[in-house]
């Protein structure tokens, strides 16, 4: 076993000995960290094994000169406009996204396309935006939406474009 | 929503499997790997998460934001936001209490905005894919877009 991977193990041992005494001693807040750690799992549960699933189909059966046209360095704004179309039907966050970001990386997407797309993940998700607008009302949506793509788009091809400078490789997920 | 991504998922399997055997097989298997290798890291994020959710619950957040106004009511909604996490379906109502309260719209959207775009509880996870440095990078970034963002509404909504 890996040190990373021990530690991991170490800190989740403690957080179910934690959950375990508080239902033995009855305290209120750890068990209902427990309860809340179980139904976020099965929430996700739902959504991941999918999301993975369709990365790897995505993986095995779209070619690398299809994303490199479409997200490529020279996809010019269109491919901006893909990633943003990506993130709004995205799921699952960033469990997926950062998954999904390393095959684009894989496949030939510029970089500065994937770090657009990681910003965009957090800000104009469909059904989160669809949630905020019932809740707070479409002129203050309408607002945040304007503001915050164009600066994730600046700081997408900011970042791309120091990062491709240094020769940068997203890692895949080792432990 | 779940029921139409399962669908969606296994529609596509069977379609991809009449048409290659061997590569639909590999697929599955590089999204079990990617999922198992994962697996550890997210259950810890996870229990973080739950952690946060009890101890920094919506009760406390609506408690602290809406106490103070200006740039310290700001400060507080943003850090508070970074710190924790949570799903938008506890974010959004909990924005529509404190509006209700009076709490104007910028300090809402300096929680809401933390909450979204900046993650230290799944920090480690991006950390994994991104590299320490570019995480870090990230996450300053996004935290200056939600500043940026907060004093525009601030001045469009002149609260």
């Amino acid at each position: 076993m890996k040190k990373g991977q021990l530690i991991y193990t170490i800190f989740f041992v403690l957080f179910i000995g934690f959950v375990g005494v508080s239902y033995l001693i009855d305290y209120g807040n750890g068990q209902k960290t427990g309860l809340v750690f179980i139904s976020v799992l099965i929430e996700l549960l739902k959504i991941l094994p999918c999301a993975f699933v369709l990365i790897g189909l995505f993986e095995v059966w779209v070619k690398k000169e299809t994303v490199m046209k479409h997200l490529g360095e020279k996809s010019g704004l269109k491919g901006y406009f893909g990633v943003l179309m990506l993130a709004g039907f995205s799921i699952g966050g960033l469990y997926v996204a950062f998954p999904l970001a390393e095959i684009l990386h894989k496949k030939g997407a510029s970089l500065k396309i994937i770090f657009a797309y990681l910003g965009f993940t957090g800000v104009c998700r469909i059904p989160m935006t669809i949630f905020e607008i019932s809740f707070l009302g479409l002129p203050f949506t309408i607002v945040r939406l304007m503001v915050t793509i164009p600066l994730f788009l600046l700081i997408g091809i900011l970042m791309g474009a120091i990062l491709e400078k240094k020769n940068y490789e997203l890692n895949e997920l080792r432990f | 929503m779940n029921i139409t991504l399962w669908i969606l998922t296994v529609g596509l399997l069977i379609f991809s499997f009449i048409k290659s055997k061997e590569k639909t097989i590999l697929a599955v298997r590089k999204a079990y790997s990617k999922f198992g290798k994962m697996l550890p890291l997210f259950l810890l994020v996870m229990a973080g998460f739950a952690l946060i959710v009890t101890f920094i619950s919506p009760e406390l957040l609506q408690k602290y934001i809406g106490v103070e106004s200006g740039i310290k009511g700001i400060a507080a909604a943003l850090g508070l936001g970074s710190i924790s996490v949570m799903p938008g379906f506890v974010v959004f109502p909990l924005c529509a209490a404190l509006k209700i309260k009076g709490v104007p719209y910028y300090i809402i959207a300096a929680l809401s905005l933390s909450l979204m775009n900046v993650g230290i509880v799944t920090f480690p996870i991006e950390k994994k894919y991104l590299g320490f440095s570019v995480a870090i990078i990230r996450n300053i970034l996004a935290f200056l877009v939600c500043i940026i963002t907060v004093f525009i509404i601030k001045i469009i909504f002149g609260e």
